[in-house]
Parts: C-alpha cells; sequence; structure tokens
C-alpha cells in the first residue's frame, strides 16, 4: 500500500471515530451510575443515554461515503459501530424499563446486549487496527 | 529546488520535530512505564500530567511558523500528521483517564484503537519527512 493510501486512509478511520469520542462521555456516565446502583442516577443517565445515543447514530449513518483503496473495510468498521450503538440503545430502553419495573428475564436481556455491543465495538476495534497495519 | 530552500526546509523540519522528541517523547515514556507498572496512583499521575501538558505541545506544534521561500505544500503534511497523532494521543490519555475512574470494555477498545491511530500518523510523519529529506 502506498504511503498516501496509508494516511489518507487513517484520516477517514480518524473521523469516523469521533463517534466513539461522542459516545463516550454518555457510555461512561452509564457505566458509573450502575456502579453507584443509586436509582436517580440510573435514571439520569438511561435517560440522557436514550436522547442522545440515537442522534450519534444518525449522524454516524448519514457520514459521507468513503474514498481511496479501503472504503470496503472502512464501511465494514462504520456497519461494526453502528450495530455497537444499535444493541447499546436497546439495552438502554431494556435498562430503563427494568428500573420502572425489574424482572429477571429483562436482567439477562440487557446482559447479552451489552455483550452483543461490546463484542461489535472489539470487533470494530481489531478491524481498524489490522486496517492501520496494513 | 534552491540550495537556500533546502536549507530552509530541513531547518523548519528539524524544529517540527524537536516538539515532537523534547516536549511529547518524554511525557509519552512516562505514560508508557505508568502502564507497565499497572499501579494506578503512577498511572493517575502519568495521564494527569500528559492531560495538562500535550495540549500546550499541540498548540506549539500549531503556531509553528511557515518556512520563508519554500514550498510548504509538503511540509504542511508533516506538521498534519504530527497534530493529528498528538491529538489522537492525547484523546487515548482522556480516556484511560476514565478508564482508571470507571473501567468498561468500550473505553478499552476506544483506547487501544487511538493509541493506534497516533502510531499510525507518527509512523507516516517519518517516512514523509524522510522521503522528503532523500529528495533534496
Amino acid at each position: 500500500m502506498k504511503e498516501m493510501d496509508r494516511i489518507e486512509s487513517a484520516m477517514q478511520l480518524q473521523s469516523l471515530l469521533r463517534v466513539r469520542d461522542e459516545a463516550a462521555p454518555i457510555i461512561c456516565r452509564v457505566s458509573q451510575a450502575e456502579g453507584s446502583g443509586k436509582w436517580e442516577l440510573k435514571f439520569e443517565a438511561f435517560w440522557e443515554a436514550l436522547g442522545k445515543l440515537p442522534l450519534i447514530l444518525e449522524h454516524l449513518k448519514g457520514a459521507p461515503q468513503f474514498e481511496g483503496d479501503n472504503r470496503k473495510e472502512l464501511s465494514k468498521i462504520q456497519q461494526l459501530e453502528e450495530k455497537a450503538i444499535e444493541a447499546y440503545i436497546e439495552s438502554c430502553e431494556l435498562n430503563a424499563e427494568q428500573l420502572k419495573d425489574p424482572n429477571r428475564f429483562r436482567q439477562s436481556k440487557i446482559v447479552l446486549k451489552v455483550s452483543r455491543a461490546n463484542g461489535y465495538w472489539d470487533a470494530s476495534a481489531r478491524k481498524a487496527i489490522a486496517l492501520l497495519r496494513k | 529546488m534552491k540550495e537556500i530552500d533546502k536549507k530552509e526546509g530541513v531547518k523548519w523540519l528539524q524544529s517540527l520535530l524537536q516538539v515532537r522528541q523534547e516536549e511529547a517523547a518524554p511525557i509519552i515514556d512516562k505514560v508508557s512505564i505508568a502502564e507497565a507498572t499497572g499501579k494506578w496512583e503512577i498511572k493517575f499521575e502519568a495521564f494527569s500530567e500528559a492531560l495538562e501538558k500535550l495540549p500546550l505541545i499541540l498548540e506549539h506544534l500549531k503556531a509553528t511558523p511557515k518556512a520563508e521561500g519554500t514550498n510548504m505544500k509538503e511540509l504542511s503534511l508533516i506538521q498534519e500528521l504530527e497534530e493529528k497523532a498528538l491529538e489522537a494521543y492525547f484523546e487515548s490519555c482522556k480516556l484511560s483517564m476514565e478508564y482508571l475512574k470507571e473501567p468498561n470494555r468500550f473505553l478499552q477498545s476506544t483506547i487501544v484503537l487511538k493509541v493506534a491511530l497516533a502510531k499510525r500518523f507518527w509512523e507516516s510523519s517519518a517516512k514523509e519527512s524522510t522521503a522528503f529529506l532523500r529528495r533534496k
């Protein structure tokens, strides 16, 4: 691969990963709220996540098409990022319901959704690192 | 390229890369050593220092004056790569600080990604700099 192609891919990847910068504070607040075990904190964090993450997802889906030799790999990474946020939003929806009416079935679904989101984020990171090392 | 332009270009490149070597490298080294120790306090100290100093270094990098009489097109790309590398590394430190407070898998994979991105930009900057010096 030519150096200019590597640079172009890295720059496109950096702008794609802005989505993680936007999502990070929200996910961290959810994580902290869950750790605290406090109902009010959790309610606030899930409420914020459900308000902001769908907009971040829309923004991600509306991103301009990739260019260059690595566009297929970049598109795949984008898809994985989208799937991760979708799964995480679903986990927050279930969490908000769980706060009102807790049950074990829903709890297991939440764990599954979060683990699915993490799986997509990990897969996206692996693909991105492979692309950067090409 | 005229001899005077060559000299100016090389001088400019040297001053740009000095920022990486003399200002950023010691901080990055400290973070790297701190991460290897695995100790919370040492990591907290190293990330705090990085978060305080790296934005100033980035500003310094961005304010590097243009080299007079030189075609800045090639050199600007190297400057952009250095800036992007430092930005990505700074973001990794910011997230690492969050990770220290409340670890989660999302943060972990994002930190690894940001560091990989920073390395990629530094590597490309080094390659472009070497190519520039060889052309002269």
